[in-house]
């Protein structure tokens, strides 16, 4: 038997969602809570937040779903976004810190991945991080430009990502 | 058609290998259904089609004129084996157009053509009418069909609809259920819809009803097999919680243990253009370590323009029982997808019960819980719609009307056109 985490409803071993309040049963040690909704936005993207609506000024604004930390990072893909684990003895401060998501334990470069908009399209290219990029649980190569795509799941090293793109349709 | 032409069915398992436990494990199966060899001009099946409109004075203006246009269109496609017949009901109901096949195209026109909104909306009298034209041609094989679009509110005679609807049902007679704007009774037409072949649908859009009527037709036109239904064995000690179509849109499915140990659902038509895919949650019993059979899945159905009937096709799933220390506690990602988003529509269901209950923390927390599911289903504008919500009712203690279409059918897959050949990772 598990106790889901949030209602404390008795669940069976294997239950994804518990049935009574619909909470994560499992997949990450942090319990997730509905504030994940309210996660405050990185630096660099708070001021592009809001004032960009997807198709204006080129920027596309997509959300990076962090399954073990269970943190929505918001990102306006303009020209290049870089995502890696900051590092300050070294000067490198990445556009996507994943630092806060375990991303040393999970072997997240310093300099991953570069995000990018290239023809119209969203696009990701591995930096020849250490542990590698996977799309869909494929690996990409170093330095090949990948086309990305809403719900494609994203693995930097080990750390999962949900991407999603929002199309002006909604 | 040749009988090439057969169903594919693939299953996918939250987790490939539990640990072998005293006590009850779930799984979640995924089946994917594909139709395959099916060839690209089906000999078409006759379709029966009846268009039943509601008429009433709210529909004047905009919403009257796309759903002439949309009608019209329905005419156009529709070919000289197909039957035809148009009902509209305000206060009473009209058979404008009696079931006949579409040959004279040019007085199908001018009738739809002349169709003018007034008066109020009764239901009942329209969809026993509607049902009395389906009945009408004698077609021994083919696709029956009731189209019926309404934007307001039926008073008194709701169970009489759902009477009828059920009668329509058991002879095959399948019923989608348009509504349009934001005065239509949603839950009435969940309920008319409550079976296979059937389904209520929400046309937030006007200009949207012309592409809605003619994905029906087309769908109609691919239906390849019929009767499909779906039965599960199990090893003793499995229990089935439940089945869900998750795939084009979200639907539970009734599922009932005829014996002991043995399940069957039906699924109704199925077109040649469109894959479909259920969730099933297996209840699995204590296990020793090895390789298990859990469950034996057989899909029967009939090939109508091939003039086969039952074709069976089965699939084994197996589940691996390891030694705790052996078990990686992973679960298959597209599966966890599926399944949250169908958490999320299950969520909304009991926060707008909680909220009839006057329970409205309660049913706002569940609404949240929705959005939380659907943001990391990488729906977000779903996801932000709902909490919106949420906000509102637990400040005011009501819902938006319209808010509670949006969710209901959204969370469904069932706003606007229906994505029947969606991609899998698309936005």
């Amino acid at each position: 038997m598990l106790v889901c985490p949030f209602c404390q409803a008795q669940q069976l071993d294997g239950t994804i969602f518990c049935t009574v309040c619909g909470g994560g049963m499992s997949d990450s040690g942090t319990p997730e809570t509905t504030r994940s909704l309210e996660v405050p936005a990185p630096r660099r993207v708070a001021a592009a937040t809001g004032t960009t609506e997807p198709g204006m000024n080129g920027g596309i604004p997509i959300d990076l779903f962090v399954f073990a930390s269970r943190r929505r990072i918001r990102v306006v893909v303009d020209d290049e976004v870089l995502v890696g684990r900051s590092d300050s003895a070294k000067g490198i401060f990445p556009d996507v810190d994943l630092g806060p998501d375990g991303g040393f334990e999970s072997g997240v470069s310093r300099r991953h991945a570069i995000l990018a908009i290239r023809h119209g399209r969203m696009t990701i290219e591995d930096l020849g991080s250490s542990n590698g990029t996977f799309i869909n649980g494929r690996q990409i190569a170093p330095s090949a430009v990948e086309p990305l795509r809403s719900n494609d799941e994203v693995q930097f090293g080990t750390l999962r990502v949900r991407i999603a793109i929002e199309s002006t349709s909604g | 058609m040749s009988t090439e032409a057969r169903i594919r069915l693939n299953q996918l398992l939250s987790r490939t290998a539990i640990a072998s436990s005293t006590e009850q494990q779930l799984v979640y199966v995924l089946l994917d259904i594909q139709p395959e060899g099916v060839p690209a001009q089906l000999p078409q099946l006759p379709l029966n089609l009846c268009l039943l409109i509601d008429r009433s004075s709210s529909m004047k203006g905009e919403r009257i004129a796309q759903v002439k246009a949309a009608a019209l269109r329905i005419v156009e496609l529709l070919g000289e084996t197909d039957f035809f017949s148009l009902v509209v009901f305000n206060d009473r109901a009209e058979v404008l157009a009696p079931a006949m096949r579409v040959i004279n195209k040019q007085d199908l026109r001018q009738i739809i053509s002349r169709i003018e909104s007034a008066g109020g909306t009764e239901m009942a009298n329209g969809l026993a009418m509607a049902l009395q034209e389906v009945q009408r041609p004698l077609v021994k094989q083919g696709v029956s069909r009731i189209l019926m679009l309404t934007d307001g509110r039926t008073y008194g005679d709701e169970g009489q609809c759902v009477e009828i609807a059920r009668r329509a049902q058991a002879r095959s007679i399948g019923i989608t259920a348009l509504g349009i704007g934001t005065e239509w009774n949603e839950d009435l037409l969940e309920t008319i819809t409550a079976s296979e072949n059937s389904r209520a649908q929400y046309v937030a859009q006007a200009r949207d009803v012309a592409t809605i009527f003619a994905d029906e037709v087309q769908q109609m036109h691919a239906v390849f097999a019929q009767r499909v239904r779906l039965t599960v064995a199990g090893r003793p000690g499995v229990l089935i919680r439940s089945l869900d179509k998750v795939k084009p849109f979200i639907a539970p499915v009734p599922i009932i243990e005829e014996q002991d140990l043995h399940w069957v659902a039906q699924l109704g038509d199925w077109s040649g253009s469109e894959s479909q895919s259920f969730l099933v949650e297996v209840v699995v019993p204590p296990l020793p370590i090895g390789m298990h059979p859990l469950l034996k899945l057989q899909l029967q159905y009939d090939l109508p323009a091939a003039g086969v009937r039952d074709q069976i096709v089965d699939a084994i799933v197996r589940i691996n029982s390891l030694a705790a220390e052996d078990v990686q506690y992973q679960v298959e990602p597209t599966v966890k997808h599926w399944l949250e988003r169908l958490v999320a529509y299950r969520l909304q269901a009991q926060a707008w019960q909680k909220a009839e209950a006057g329970e409205i923390a309660a049913a706002s927390a569940h609404l949240k819980m929705a959005s939380t599911r659907l943001l990391s289903a990488g729906q977000i504008a779903l996801a932000h719609m709902i909490d919106a919500e949420a906000a509102q009712l637990s400040q005011s203690g009501q819902a938006s009307e319209e808010g509670r279409k949006r969710i209901k059918f959204g969370t469904r897959g069932l706003v606007g056109p229906i994505q029947y050949r969606q991609i899998e990772h698309e936005g």
